[in-house]
């Protein structure tokens, strides 16, 4: 009687598994967070994204609205912290999409460097482009600029000739640089695992501003505010 | 609530994603080789990729796998395969450690692509362990829920036990389980899945 109890959980347990395995895949389609789609719950924002002259910031612009009401509280936003001085790219196979040769080069032609670590097979990574190229199309004329840092997982990753026809249809008009062998993407990122995609923000004076993994709305959005304010202290 | 559901359902949508096979296919093969001790083999395993998944992110696990380690991990690796046939029962120690270590080299070797709620997980490891550890689980167990199916399956359905029970089944998940760790041995264990990637995805 015990085993036969066992056996009709068992059964249950399969069953629901199954179910939740087709509901996920009928009812969770692979799409793109866009700004709007993960916005904070009302009066849960960290950071008062209000455009600064560069363009509207993304909750306005993806939900078809004027900048955001500032926020009830007067309460200074919480300072941006250092998190360490940022590594150079090393042993790279090459640049895309610019004439530069280095991450020193870019970071000197520019307030603020956004670099994140990516590669076109990636489903999270593909996400997040509309969101860079966003920040990109806003804040190129501000000194900021969006390094992609192509470390690629797969051997057809590698392939330069894809990359360059996959940065094409994603539309990645940003420098990226070749990191085929992986070597920046491990150095960077300390420790036995290393994660697609990763973004920080370097700031004038070679420090990392900023470090999130993970493609979450959420997190390009805190991105796109936090380059926001570095941009105003930069300029204050 | 939201969180658990969101966490788990994230794990399972990237079940059939290239960045997960490495989890997976070995997680699979273990258990078809653990033909006594299937559901304890899959529960360990999945812990073993929670955990080592969640560690390096805490700041507890930062030995990176090169040189002398690779050749240690894929004999260790191949020695799970071995326990886990040999385990005699579910409460055998063999079960348990085979499947627990089998998760844990899996999990060593896997470079997540990072969704909204694994990213959330890992960006909060290092402040905020207990709960960050308890999502990891969540995630593991959706990610890698054809294999804890396959693992309750045969308590469901005897009669499916009985045919995975078979040498054949077994036999398969030793093979892939010995191409897993030669390759890894070798170097060429990333180079493999991203030529099963490749041929699955038509690319």
């Amino acid at each position: 009687m015990k085993s036969s109890y066992a056996r009709y959980a068992a059964l249950v347990v399969v069953l629901a598994g199954i179910a939740v395995i087709v509901w996920t895949a009928v009812a969770n389609p692979d799409t793109a967070p866009t700004f709007a789609e993960a916005a904070d719950p009302p009066g849960t924002q960290s950071s008062p994204a209000v455009p600064s002259g560069g363009g509207a910031a993304p909750e306005a612009r993806a939900e078809g609205t004027s900048a955001p009401s500032p926020p009830t509280t007067t309460q200074p936003p919480e300072p941006i912290p250092v998190l360490g001085t940022a590594l150079t790219l090393n042993r790279l196979d090459g640049w895309l999409n610019t004439d530069a040769m280095s991450l020193e080069e870019i970071r000197e032609q520019n307030t603020l460097t956004v670099v994140q670590f990516w590669t076109f097979g990636c489903r999270n990574c593909k996400k997040t482009l509309d969101a860079l190229g966003q920040l990109h199309a806003d804040f190129r004329d501000r000194g900021v600029e969006v390094v992609g840092v192509h470390s690629p997982e797969f051997a057809y990753e590698a392939d330069v000739d894809n990359i360059i026809e996959a940065a094409a249809e994603l539309g990645v008009v940003w420098p990226i640089a070749l990191d085929t062998t992986k070597y920046n993407f491990h150095v960077w990122q300390e420790g036995p695992t290393g994660y697609w995609p990763r973004v920080y923000i370097i700031d004038s004076e070679n420090q990392i501003r900023f470090d999130r993994r993970g493609d979450g709305a959420h997190t390009y959005r805190e991105l796109y505010a936090t380059v926001e304010r570095l941009l105003a202290r930069e300029s204050a | 609530m939201d969180t658990l559901v969101d966490t788990f359902t994230e794990g399972i949508s990237v079940i059939i994603w290239a960045c997960t096979l490495p989890i997976v296919v070995p997680g699979l093969a273990l258990v078809l080789v653990a033909r006594r001790a299937r559901l304890t083999v899959g529960l360990l395993y999945a812990a073993g990729v929670a955990l080592m998944a969640w560690a390096p992110a805490a700041g507890y696990w930062r030995t990176d796998l090169r040189g002398l380690v690779v050749v240690v991990v894929a004999v260790l690796a191949a020695g799970t395969y071995l326990a886990a046939w040999k385990a005699p029962a579910g409460n055998s120690p063999l079960a348990a450690g085979g499947g627990f270590v089998g998760g844990a080299i899996a999990s060593w070797l896997w470079r997540p692509c990072v969704g909204p709620r694994l990213g959330d997980i890992l960006n909060d490891a290092s402040t905020d362990e207990p709960r960050t550890l308890a999502l990891m689980g969540v995630y593991a167990a959706g990610a890698l829920l054809p294999l804890l199916l396959l693992a309750v399956l045969p308590v469901a359905v005897p009669a499916v036990g009985r045919v995975l029970d078979r040498r054949p089944f077994a036999v398969a998940g030793a093979v892939v389980g010995g191409v897993y760790a030669i390759t890894l041995a070798i170097g060429l264990y990333d180079d493999l899945i991203g030529e099963l990637y490749r041929i699955s995805s038509g690319y």
